[in-house]
């Protein structure tokens, strides 16, 4: 390619846009996990004893449990006691009642990353709760949503506002003891956002949570919880960022939904954490706990994610497919560039009648990334008829980089029909030879074909966000081929 | 004699046949034609019995058994043979190895014995000459990797050796050339007879100038809407189908 | 006891001769180091072993002196073979070979080359030898090594059977097969492992096979057990460059069978082609795992597995490919369809990719699924009764597979225990119409 080393250092080194690091007045409690923290940070969240004593219960089990191993990822021992589990903006101690009461420095954060908080500048159509470190700092549209009667606000305000639907869904889809990552949320979970729809509601617009990590040693630990009452549907999307720092910083987050008869989630995930330099060092190590529990009949839950950020990836968003007829689908972009890591996949468990579910996975390795897929479809012997279709394709862009795919399939009923498809190629040097001919150069004509290669899953996503996601891909690719 | 009376069918609850009345007596060849979506394939597969078809109203009988309470193999014992417009492929499944097991099966259920390997085998070879198969194609897994002309003569090899007493074939002539079409026809000449009729499902009359049916009926829309000799045929191919249709709707 | 312990116990009770008894105590050692596998262990996730543990096994078995009659007898092809363990002369024609062929077997190696033997089995208690081949070397009570001189083109095939017959107790049998072909060899090799009887034994199968530049091995590997019976086997490829291996693995016989597959293609022009077919019948677990390790440019792989469960049978498939950093022009293929016939069965299939390079296409694909219903119908239109299409379509599905096998008394061998099964299914099959 024409393209000289220097200009892609330019490009290279205007790469994470959303790097910078906004000096703010911090509530931070210092580092260190013990029993003392978890109720410093329930005590600091005004939480109903029953809320403290889940945290405690989550925390003991977290104390016996061993981090995971089996994840096609490296990075050094992660000391937990280094770092800090609660921040929160000073000025936002109380948290904003309107927007005036929001801190200008952050209203100044989320303009620079697009995302101004004044309503009237909103996109048209999409609510945003927005998370600051570890505290949800704002949520838009909350009257016209509440007209719908759908509440969407910050979990911490709905373990004050709505504890009976707390108490009735949280950790429902995601025990506390799952796994190591999700007992450590359970601990320590800071907020996050809380979604109720109504029985047949069409939910009047998006829903969209904003997470940000802004302060230093700082792990973030957000839960999300939606759930879908009968008849209803609702399409939520999820956007992260975080500054560019040498030190890698944890995200572990959970993220619960459940879909009731005929209720559909749609659930939409573009990740941009910082991925970290081209060295590989800093970054977001991003262990995220992500079901959905297709409860009811012909319920349908769909999971998209956009994953170009993050030194470590490490998530599964999943569905347990429980009603009758009910629908699963998982439709992923992971892309892993310099020396990221990802592994991440989907878990599709059938347990009722009639259950299917699709599963397209694109993964995109260049430089030193590595990129795994890791899939689990199962079909249990009360599952009749159940169907799977999976699709795996990974695209290699140099020769430094790995593409990986583990997919585990268990079928217990003989009505069962599973598909699985997986291919593994570079980048076409016919295609992108064809492409220069006809005069479309260097990284135009790489991104033509990375988009194209990634459309069955693009097409998932909601416009504006399908349009920021291809942008970030193309971003993130960025001299990957010279 | 096969007998369908007022017959209604639906696939997935979407209505196909509307109320089809035939009467085929033993020795008479009967062309069904009609354009694409007319249910013609729909018949056919009633007759012999496939799944996924619901009858809703009427009946089927041949020789005055009732078709529609038996299975497709026990159809086959009564004498009907499909041949299939898109023979399926089978892989890993010997032809002759399927034959023998049909013609087992078909024996078995008019009681007599089996066949031994040495007499089949020379049925086997009498008719592979006859219809002019491939050496080759006997000993290879059924339809597998068989031309589409290929496919077709396999399954009037398949019927010349199952000697049914009523043969429906599905749209037998598509995807053939002229001489495939001949071979094919010859063929299935050759089975006519006073005790055997047929019931020839086809888009197009050319396969009737050489399989001369005794009727012509045309469906549309699941009925038949005109029935006639011959020359019903010819006139279809001048002038189409439309005007039919029109009538119809 | 642990079976470790059985083992130990039984070389104590061997005195020791010489160096081999060292090297068997030190496979043993290493066999302990690494440990027996448990299903903690990810690529054992799907198979426990712990039955045998339970079992008290009888390392010590003697030469059993009663005619047995040993399977593939209208076979033409140089035989050796091996009966409870030992070698039988009588069931054996090794003077048959040619000079070409360097045939050793152990139970003469240890008195006319006892420092060979040791060198032989010490290399499996070193190294990244697992603990099942360790546990082959310290307990082989005979086994075979076989030499091909370069561009000798064996004509017969040989013919190697493990057979175990007449057990009344548990046994542990350690069949042991090494293979190395000099440069342009040609040969077709057929490996049985046969049983009968009720007894819960134990074989632990090691087989090696090493090319040189552009030898051609075939090698077909089939297991029937008897009904009790663990199999495990430890199967290598070591290939060699423009060399080409086909490997064929059949499992039906056995209530636990375990295959490891482990194929390097470390020179350039290397070329393996890996089939399966297992048949996972009432009480019956099969686990096949392979992994193809391509370490050099310009190699090959291609792999095709088959596997039915039925009854309240297992089948596991596992199959992993892997490009190494820096190699290129590499293309690899893996397939692993399956059916499952029933709600007590089970069937789970792992088809893994693991990827350092990109000059290369790589692509799986695996099925779980019935019978083609399309096909169940042509048949039955054809008057051929539901139970009889359904199991000729079960045959045909690994017919698939095995009509690629050149050896015809290999495939009759194989068809005759789906027809043992299933009466209407030997009726079609009967009467030699092929």
């Amino acid at each position: 390619m024409a393209t000289s080393s220097s200009d892609v250092r330019d490009l290279l080194s205007r790469k994470y846009e959303a790097g910078f690091y906004t000096e703010i007045e911090q509530d931070q409690v210092p580092p260190g996990l013990n029993e003392a923290v978890v109720r410093l940070i329930s005590a600091k969240k005004q939480e109903p004893e029953w809320m403290l004593e889940w945290r405690l219960r989550a925390f003991e089990r977290w104390q016996k449990m061993r981090e995971p191993k089996w994840a096609h990822v490296h990075y050094p021992p992660i000391n937990f006691q280094a770092l800090s589990y609660y921040s929160a903006p000073k000025s936002n101690a109380d948290g904003p009642k309107t927007l005036e009461d929001v801190d200008p420095k952050l209203l100044e954060t989320y303009k620079k990353l697009g995302i101004p908080l004044e309503e009237q500048k909103m996109l048209a159509g999409v609510a945003v709760d927005v998370v600051f470190d570890s505290v949800s700092v704002h949520t838009t549209f909350k009257e016209k949503l509440a007209a719908a009667g759908v509440i969407f606000c910050s979990f911490s305000e709905a373990v004050r506002e709505h504890p009976e639907l707390i108490r009735k869904y949280l950790g429902s889809v995601v025990p506390q003891g799952d796994n190591y990552y999700a007992a450590l949320n359970s601990a320590v979970f800071s907020d996050g956002s809380f979604v109720y729809i109504p029985k047949n509601t069409r939910c009047p617009m998006e829903l969209s949570t904003y997470f940000r990590i802004n302060a230093m040693n700082t792990g973030q630990f957000e839960r999300t919880l939606v759930i879908a009452d009968s008849g209803s549907y609702v399409s939520y999307l999820e956007g992260c960022t975080a500054p560019q720092r040498d030190e890698n910083q944890l995200h572990a987050a959970v993220v619960e939904l459940v879909a009731l008869d005929d209720a559909t989630i749609k659930y939409s995930t573009v990740q941009n954490w910082y991925p970290g330099d081209e060295e590989g060092r800093g970054g977001i190590y991003n262990f995220v706990t992500k079901r959905g529990d297709c409860r009811g009949r012909n319920s349908k839950i769909s999971w998209t994610q956009v994953e170009t950020g993050s030194a470590i990836t490490w998530k599964y968003p999943s569905c347990l497919l429980k009603g009758e007829n009910s629908v699963g689908e998982f439709y992923s972009v992971a892309v892993t560039h310099h020396r990221q890591q990802a592994d991440t996949g989907t878990k599709m468990i059938h347990l009722g009648r009639n259950t299917r579910s699709t599963i397209i996975s694109k993964g995109i390795s260049a430089g030193h990334g590595q990129n795994a897929y890791r899939g689990l479809v199962r079909i249990a012997k009360s599952a009749e008829n159940a169907r799977n279709y999976t699709q795996c394709d990974s695209l290699l862009m140099g020769n430094q980089c790995g593409a990986h795919t583990f997919p585990y399939v268990e079928v217990r009923n003989a009505t069962a029909k599973v598909e699985h498809e997986a291919s593994t190629s570079k980048i076409s040097e016919d295609q992108l030879f064809y492409l220069r001919s006809r005069g479309i150069g260097g990284e135009d004509a790489v991104n033509l074909i990375v988009n194209g290669f990634c459309k069955e899953v693009f097409k998932e996503l909601p416009m504006e966000f399908a349009v920021e996601a291809q942008k970030l891909l193309n971003i993130t690719l960025e001299g990957a081929v010279g | 004699m096969l007998k369908i009376e007022n017959l209604h069918a639906e696939v997935d609850g979407k209505p196909i046949l509307r109320g089809i009345n035939l009467t085929v007596p033993a020795g008479e060849v009967h062309a069904i034609m009609g354009p694409n979506g007319s249910g013609k394939s729909t018949l056919a597969y009633l007759i012999a019995g496939r799944p996924g078809y619901t009858v809703t109203q009427g009946s089927i009988t041949y020789n005055d058994k009732d078709l529609l309470a038996l299975s497709p193999e026990d159809r086959a014992g009564e004498g009907v043979f499909l041949a299939f417009q898109y023979p399926v492929e089978i892989p890993g499944v010997n032809n002759v190895y399927m034959l023998k097991a049909a013609m087992n099966g078909l024996r078995k259920y008019r009681g007599l014995g089996e066949m031994s390997a040495v007499e089949f085998l020379n049925l086997v070879k009498t008719k592979t000459k006859e219809i002019g198969l491939k050496d080759g194609l006997l000993n290879r897994p059924v339809n597998q990797g068989f031309s589409g002309g290929e496919k077709k003569r396999n399954e009037v090899f398949q019927m010349s050796i199952l000697e049914p007493s009523l043969g429906i074939l599905d749209e037998t002539d598509s995807g053939l050339d002229i001489d495939a079409l001949k071979i094919v026809a010859d063929g299935v000449t050759r089975l006519r007879g006073p005790a055997r009729s047929f019931v020839v499902v086809t888009h197009y009359q050319r396969l009737l100038d050489y399989i001369v049916p005794d009727y012509v009926h045309v469906l549309a829309h699941g009925q038949i809407v005109k029935s006639g000799t011959r020359e019903l045929a010819l006139e279809l191919e001048a002038r189409g189908y439309d005007w039919l249709s029109a009538d119809a709707a | 006891m642990g079976l470790l312990e059985t083992f130990a116990r039984h070389l104590e009770t061997v005195s020791p001769v010489n160096g081999i008894h060292a090297a068997r105590l030190a496979a043993l050692a290493h066999a302990g180091v690494r440990g027996l596998p448990e299903i903690s262990d990810e690529d054992w996730k799907y198979t426990d072993i712990g039955r045998l543990h339970r079992i008290e096994f009888n390392l010590g078995r003697s030469p059993d002196r009663a005619p047995v009659a040993v399977p593939l007898a209208g076979l033409e092809a140089h035989r050796v073979v091996f009966i409870n363990g030992h070698f039988s002369a009588v069931h054996s024609t090794l003077d048959t070979l040619p000079k070409e062929v360097r045939l050793r077997l152990f139970h003469r190696a240890s008195t006319e080359e006892p420092e060979w033997l040791a060198t032989h089995l010490g290399k499996l208690g070193t190294g990244d030898a697992s603990a099942f081949a360790a546990l082959n070397a310290a307990g082989a009570q005979d086994g075979v090594a076989v030499e091909l001189a370069n561009a000798y083109r064996l004509v017969q095939p040989l013919l190697v059977i493990f057979m175990n017959t007449g057990e009344l107790h548990p046994s542990v049998v350690s069949p042991h097969l090494h293979v190395s072909a000099g440069a342009g060899a040609e040969a077709s090799i057929i490996e049985l492992h046969v049983g009968d009887g009720e007894a819960t034994s134990l074989t632990n199968a090691f087989t090696r096979i090493e090319t040189s530049r552009g030898a051609r091995i075939s090698h077909y590997r089939a297991i029937c057990e008897a009904v009790n019976a663990t199999h495990i086997g430890q199967l290598q490829l070591d290939i060699g460059s423009d060399s080409e291996v086909e490997n064929f693995s059949l499992a039906l016989g056995g209530r636990l069978i375990r295959v490891d597959i482990d194929c390097r293609l470390a020179a350039a022009g290397g070329k393996v082609v890996l089939n399966g077919v297992f048949v996972a019948g009432l009480d019956q677990h099969i686990d096949h795992h392979t992994r193809v390790d391509h370490r050099a440019s310009h190699t090959s792989s291609d792999e095709t597995y088959r596997g039915i469960a039925d009854g309240n049978g297992r089948g596991v498939f596992n199959g992993k490919i892997i490009v190494q950093p820096g190699v290129e022009k590499i293309v690899a293929t893996q397939a692993s369809h399956n059916l499952l016939l029933s709600n007590e069965g089970e069937i789970d299939t792992k088809p893994e990719l693991e990827i350092y390079a990109d000059d290369l296409r790589c692509a799986h694909g695996a099925t779980v699924g019935q019978l083609d219903e399309d096909a169940l119908f042509y048949l039955r239109a054809r008057g051929v009764p539901e139970a009889e299409a359904r199991a000729l379509l079960v045959y045909g599905f690994v017919q698939a597979s095995l009509a690629t096998i050149p050896v015809r008394e290999l495939q009759a061998l194989v068809s005759s225990r789906f027809a043992n099964d299933n009466e209407a299914l030997a009726r079609i099959l009967s009467g030699n119409l092929i």
